[in-house]
């Protein structure tokens, strides 16, 4: 083809006298001396070469093409394969050396309750650390394995196996029901029955954004309250509303921090007076909502001396991050003094 | 096969007929798909914001200045609001469900095209509604996405809760009717308007995704339209529904017997199917795209369909798992823990449908393929935290902690958005007539991916060592500030993942008027949108009504001529 070859001359002419260089179709302005002006000359004709006369690679219509779109499909169906099965697994054990290792844990355990909601927590842990790591493994073996490849066997054409499908459902099934019921259990235990007879009487009642706690002292009854004599900003009794001409309210002790008596059960009602608080106690494995105009009984009982903190755990206004106070658990013999100590306050 | 009421058989001309107040449901497709752009940007926005909060409280910001503790919360409010309302459910469905599924049945548009532009234009000012509670006084409220009274009921009790408050719930009750009034288009269209042969068991599984959320939306929305309206007459009228005596800084207020646990149920029966709406269109994307790209049929159609189906009903019958802490009786709480193990019974299907799908495919890597991965990875991460969060018992100690918040941006952000992104990839020639950028699609996903892990997994480490929700310090509570390191780690996480999506966004506009034609059939896909034109023409199939032969994914036909039969190629040689 004679033109062409015309044409490939006075072209590769005018690149070398023109100012912009072109190499494999790139400008390279870089190229100014004589040796580089060379190659570049070189490489353009061949560029030029390669265009005109052979069918561009990717160009799918040839059979050049195609084998050529092939291998560089594969090439790249290698790399993204081997890129999605590197980040899958990285993700997958990082995430589980951070669990197993314990770097962050639950904080250890301080009431009676602990050591089954613990128990059930690890089993969970372990039984849906299993499906994790087997799914995200098996996930990024997939993609790897079955990446398109020129060389590779047809896709088996299939719509699925019935007897996988069932068999997967009823062992899942089994999993997850079998560890509800394990789990209920425990639930049932805490919750179905009230507190033990001579329980420590204790009423938490929170508020934007401080808890108060309130002992029936020496006779066993907790005084009346009132809604219209709640005053927040007094603190103390006055926060919680307390009557004081009522004769069971003589002897009520209303502090900010909590005293609980070690090993024994303890009879908490729950009272919130403006929105919706959560008592939260993360060592004593214990969470409950106090809800305005409800009186919520729940019982708890701190077996390990030590001071634990108390959140909020429901949003409860601009000062949620701050409703924060102390659980102080101490042998029986200190409780009382300090309970005796507080009466004495309040004569 | 029925004729929608006012089939168009010629386009509207005018710029405001054919662009704006359109009746074409592509083109109200396209606008759903960029009011949930817009709405992404912004709820993104709101929660860089907060992260940056958590770790310099006092750092002064560009436009916002310094950002004050109740700021944080109307921050929170707002991102959950917008994400779960304006993005999760309005992308896939009105978007996507929009755009597609009218074409994937073989129909020229929604049973109710009418309706339809409704249904946009009051999503739309839902929308501005939202934006207008940052700018009145008090600015936006603090109550957070879920609204719990009596802190959203009472206009005393924080900064927030006056007018924001107030349109807040307005523009959820406002997108409540709009998704309504979707839903009842959506379902009509599915039943009615399927071309010949397009039989139930040879829909593609995102419309049945799409089917399955709209009668979930249909269901669901009514309980908190009526439920937020009772909240306005709570706030503003002096009822008691959900408030009882109650003493808000030293004040008695005149509310009396009210529950606010009746808000909480009526909530999350909404809020739960909700979960579902989010999460079902990105399940049926992912099992397109899967299959498309594996060239094999998927992986028991008809198991995935029961899975669908079963996770919309049981969707309906666990809302109390929200509520352990919440006061309810302890006697429904093993009830609803039952039924919440159950629906990850069908979950756990789908999943190993997945699995089963790729397995012994012809894997493409183009970009939707990979945030179909993605989805599946996320969707069992953030799946195998529900069973924790499913028994009450472990729930005392997980119950509104950063584990609860890891789980489900995991499961309904993430993976949701993922579905999002896999559809947006896949379907963006159709749509545009242009392909978007491979090259930057992927490295858009790997640090999506990479990103999205760094963030959110981490937090079900938090949660486990106690750090709760909606703190917007966590210098007030020492055991809680010991975490800081580890939360900074995140911030920094989410930093770097915000600013990747701008690569998306970058490449979404440059592809639109910059990228390689697309031909009619770029992915060599089978079902019926990839046998019209690219775009489709106004009535979709150009005045000819598609015959349908064939199931939906009929990849790898041993003795077809090709390794794909669409559903209309009349040749023998397919079974389903």
């Amino acid at each position: 083809m004679p033109w062409r070859l015309v044409f490939f001359l006075g072209n590769t002419t005018k690149i070398s006298l023109n100012i912009k260089f072109k190499c494999d179709g790139q400008e390279c302005p870089s190229h100014r001396n004589f040796s580089s002006r060379l190659a570049c000359f070189l490489c353009a004709g061949l560029w030029y070469t390669r265009r005109r006369l052979l069918p561009a690679p990717w160009d799918e219509a040839t059979a050049v093409g195609k084998s050529f779109r092939v291998v560089l499909g594969c090439l790249e169906g290698w790399g993204m394969g081997l890129a999605l099965l590197f980040l899958i697994w990285l993700i997958t054990l990082v995430s589980t050396y951070f669990f197993v290792a314990k770097t962050w844990w639950l904080p250890v355990g301080a009431a009676a309750a602990a050591e089954w909601i613990d128990g059930q927590f690890a089993l969970t842990f372990v039984l849906m650390g299993i499906v994790f790591l087997a799914a995200q493994l098996g996930l990024g073996y997939i993609v790897w394995k079955y990446r398109e490849r020129p060389s590779g066997p047809p896709v088996s054409y299939s719509h699925g196996n019935t007897r996988l499908e069932v068999v997967w459902t009823l062992l899942t099934a089994v999993l997850f029901i079998g560890l509800n019921l394990m789990g209920s259990r425990v639930w049932a235990s805490q919750r179905f029955a009230p507190a033990e007879t001579g329980a420590v009487q204790v009423e938490v009642t929170g508020m934007q954004f401080a808890w108060y706690f309130r002992y029936p002292g020496p006779d066993g009854k907790y005084g009346a309250t009132s809604p219209k004599l709640m005053d927040p900003s007094a603190g103390g009794e006055a926060a919680v509303g307390l009557n004081t001409s009522d004769a069971a309210a003589k002897d009520d002790v209303v502090t900010g921090t909590m005293y609980l008596p070690v090993n024994r059960e303890v009879d908490l009602s729950l009272r919130a007076v403006d929105v919706i608080h959560s008592f939260f106690v993360p060592s004593l494995r214990f969470k409950q909502d106090a809800v305005p105009g409800l009186n919520i009984h729940m019982h708890v009982k701190p077996t390990v001396i030590g001071e634990y903190e108390i959140a909020c755990a429901e949003l409860c206004g601009l000062g949620h991050y701050k409703m924060h106070g102390m659980v102080h658990v101490v042998s029986q013999e200190d409780f009382d003094k300090w309970l005796a100590a507080r009466e004495a306050e309040k004569q | 096969m029925a004729t929608p009421a006012s089939v168009h058989s010629h386009a509207p001309q005018g710029f405001v007929r054919k662009y704006i107040f359109s009746l074409d449901h592509k083109v109200i497709g396209i606008q759903y798909f960029f009011l949930a752009l817009t709405a992404v940007f912004v709820g993104m926005l709101l929660s860089l914001l907060m992260r940056i909060h958590m770790i310099w409280p006092t750092a002064a910001l560009p436009l916002v200045g310094e950002i004050k503790p109740e700021t944080y919360l109307s921050l929170l409010t707002m991102h959950g609001t917008i994400m779960v309302f304006f993005v999760l459910t309005t992308a896939p469905q009105g978007g996507f469900g929009n755009y597609v599924l009218p074409i994937q049945i073989g129909a020229p548009d929604m049973a109710f095209p009418v309706l339809n532009m409704l249904s946009f234009w009051t999503t739309f000012v839902g929308f501005v509604l939202i934006i207008a509670a940052f700018f009145v006084t008090g600015g936006a409220p603090l109550h957070g996405w879920t609204g719990y009274p009596p802190l959203s009921a009472v206009q005393s009790a924080g900064p927030g809760e006056g007018l924001g408050a107030d349109l807040w719930i307005t523009s959820i009750a406002i997108f409540c009717i709009a998704s309504l009034m979707g839903a009842l288009n959506f379902i009509t269209t599915t039943l009615d308007l399927r071309a010949k042969g397009m039989t139930m068991m040879r829909l593609p599984l995102t419309v049945w995704s799409w089917f399955i959320t709209a009668i979930l939306g249909l269901l669901a929305f009514g309980v908190l339209l009526s439920a937020g309206i009772l909240l306005l007459l709570d706030r503003n009228m002096g009822t008691s529904f959900y408030v009882p005596l109650v003493v808000v800084n030293g004040q008695v207020l005149g509310h009396k017997g009210g529950s606010p646990l009746l808000w909480q149920h009526l909530f999350w029966f909404f809020g739960h199917p909700e979960v579902y709406i989010a999460i079902l269109p990105g399940m049926g994307v992912a099992s397109q795209v899967l299959s498309t790209f594996s060239r094999k049929p998927i992986f028991g159609y008809k198991a995935m369909v029961y899975a669908m189906l079963s996770i919309g009903f049981f969707g309906f019958m666990v809302w109390g798992h929200h509520m352990f802490m919440s006061g309810m009786s302890p006697y429904s709480a093993f009830a609803f823990s039952i039924l919440t193990m159950a629906i990850g019974v069908p979950s756990a299907i789908k999943t190993f449908n997945w699995l089963g799908t790729m397995w012994k495919g012809k894997i493409r890597f183009h970009t939707p393929m990979l945030y179909a991965i993605g989805f599946v990875s996320l969707f069992v991460s953030g799946g195998l935290s529900g069973p924790f969060l499913a028994q009450p018992v472990l729930d005392i100690q997980l119950h509104d902690t950063y584990f609860v918040v890891g789980h489900f941006h995991l499961i309904m952000g993430v993976a949701a958005i993922f579905g999002i992104f896999a559809a947006t990839y896949y379907w963006f020639p159709k749509m545009f007539g242009r392909m978007m950028n491979e090259t930057w699609g992927r490295i858009h996903f790997f640090i999506t991916l990479a990103g999205t892990y760094a963030i959110f997994m981490p937090m079900h480490y938090l949660g486990m060592a106690g750090q709760t929700r909606r703190y917007s310090q966590f210098t007030e509570v020492p055991y809680q500030a010991k975490l800081i390191p580890l939360q900074t780690f995140i911030t920094v996480a989410a930093i770097i993942t915000i600013s990747a999506q701008f690569i998306f966004v970058i490449n979404l506009f440059w592809s639109m008027f910059k990228g390689p034609k697309a031909s009619d059939n770029p992915w060599e896909a089978t079902t019926l949108e990839w046998t019209t034109s690219t775009p489709p023409p106004h009535d979709n199939f150009g005045g000819v009504t598609p015959v349908v032969h064939h199931g939906p994914y009929e990849y790898g036909v041993p003795g077809a001529a090709k390794d794909f039969v669409m559903q209309t190629d009349p040749a023998v040689g397919a079974t389903h």
